[in-house]
Order: C-alpha cells, then structure tokens, then sequence
C-alpha cells in the first residue's frame, strides 16, 4: 500500500475486487483481435491493388510528361550553349562565376 | 498435439517469457497474457463505469490496444506500467466520446441532492458513482491500481497537485459515502 492512502478504503477495495476466471471473456478479446486483424489485412490487400490500378491508370500521362520534360530540358541545355558560345555569354558566365565565389568562398573552403 | 503442449506450456510459462513471445506475435502468449490480467483490467474498468456490458468492451479494448503496440515495448520491466497507462487512455477516450475531460472541476455532488439518500446502503461501485470521473479516475488509481500520486500525475498526465487533491476529496467523498455501510 502506498503510504499516502487511507487504509480502510484500500481493504475495501481488496476486498470488492472479483478475481475473474473467465474463458468466455478471454476467447470474445482474442476473436475481437483476429476479426480487427483480418480486416486490416483485407484493407491492405486493397490499398496494394488500388496503388497499383492507379499507376497502371496514370502510366500513360506519366510517360508524357517525362517526354515532355525531356523535350524542354534538351531545348533549354541547347538554348545555353548556343549563348555560352558566344563571347559576350563567355564573359558573362565567367563574370558571374566570380562573383558567385566570391560571395561563397568561405562556404566553399572552409569547413 | 503440438498446439495443446504449446498452451500449457504459455499456460506455466513466467509473465517475461509471455511478454517477449507476445511481442514477436505469438498469439497464444497473448491469450494467456489476457487470461492473467483480465481480473487487473476488468475490475480496473468496472470501478470506472459501474457497467459489466461496458466495463468488458472497455477491457477488450485495452487488449486489443495492447496486441496492436506491444512489438514497440521496449523493456519488459514497463509492461506493468504501460498496462496502467493504456487502460487510463481508454478510460479517457471512452470518456471523451461522452464529453468528459480531466480537466472538469465540476463540483463533488451534495449529499443527500443525489437519488441516494445517506442512509441507503451503498457498496463501493455505487458510491464510486456519485464522484466526478476525474476524481474517480484518480481515486481508483490510487486505491484499485496502487499507484503513488506521482505515477497518476505521469499516467493521467493532470499536474500533481490536481492529483492530490483528487484523491483527498475523492477519498473523503467516499468515507462519506460508505459510513453507513461500513457500520452496519
């Protein structure tokens, strides 16, 4: 008994205290257990073949955009070079590649 | 056969064992971890409800809350307290969902305002009925859990002080409550 409790009310509670031996209660928890689980199990079996159906759904629009992307990437990649390739875009690039470290070098260097 | 040998022998087996085996999902464990504890939970609950349709629902609860987090235990030591902890957090969801929160300080009802006049005879159950369930919660912790103040505070998470005067005026409360009783 914990030494700040009444005495009298912790033996009454001892004493109300049932002492439960019971099958029935044991059995009706483990079938609540096995019915939850199997449901969550069901559920993810659902959401696997809902992910997959989408992807299998999406797939078409997703090779699109990933040409798409691929297209504007070539088309800016080749839109540099051809400035780079140019004596004013070669200064520019070198000028702003110095001034770039120069505001970072310590970031750069120093660890 | 396999299967009976391995009941009796969850059924002999020391409480650890039972825990670790639970915890990597062996369902017989778990059985016999409900069987053992179902006396702890169910009078725990009951003390709380007063209902025995509730007070088993609440119970089942417990275990199946138990079943779904116990691979996270981490030390077998804290099994017992982490019991406690789960049934306060039914008892307080249960709670919730009949717009009840630990932080009512509702008045202790007057006696003989109440049905119950002081003179019927009451048991614990009934008197227990007649305190506010944050005090009861407390009180039944206390008495029906043996936990100290500190360890109601952290499980309840209400500050210690509450606490304390929880258990103070719960106690009184019931002493009030039961005097007849007791002396008949």
């Amino acid at each position: 008994m914990q030494p700040e409790h009444d005495s009298q009310l912790q033996a009454l509670f001892a004493k109300s205290a049932q002492d439960f031996r019971d099958e029935a209660f044991v059995r009706a928890a483990i079938r609540r257990i096995e019915t939850r689980d199997s449901r969550r199990a069901i559920a993810r079996s659902v959401l696997w073949v809902a992910g997959l159906a989408g992807v299998a759904v999406i797939s078409p629009f997703l090779i699109d955009g990933a040409s798409w992307l691929s297209d504007g990437l070539d088309l800016a990649f080749s839109s540099t070079n051809r400035v780079l390739y140019t004596p004013v875009g070669t200064v520019c690039a070198i000028v702003l590649s110095v001034t770039l470290f120069a505001f970072n070098w310590k970031r750069i260097w120093v660890k | 056969m396999s299967r009976v040998a391995s009941a009796a022998e969850h059924g002999n087996a020391a409480e650890a064992t039972l825990i670790t085996l639970a915890a990597t999902g062996d369902k017989r464990a778990f059985e016999e971890i409900v069987r053992r504890r179902q006396s702890q939970v169910r009078n725990f609950m009951y003390y709380l409800c007063g209902h025995a349709t509730e007070r088993d629902d609440l119970a089942q609860q417990v275990f199946l809350t138990l079943w779904r987090s116990i691979g996270s235990l981490r030390s077998v030591d804290a099994f017992d307290g982490w019991l406690k902890r789960i049934m306060v957090t039914t008892w307080q969801q249960s709670g919730r969902r009949k717009r009840m929160t630990l932080a009512d300080e509702s008045e202790l009802p007057e006696l003989g305002t109440s049905a119950e006049s002081p003179s019927q005879r009451l048991d614990l159950n009934a008197a227990l009925a007649l305190i506010p369930p944050p005090v009861r919660l407390c009180v039944v912790l206390a008495y029906a859990g043996g936990m100290t103040h500190e360890e109601i505070a952290a499980a309840t998470e209400v500050p210690l002080g509450t606490v304390k005067s929880h258990i103070l005026r719960g106690s009184a409360r019931l002493r009030e409550l039961l005097a007849d009783y007791r002396h008949e």
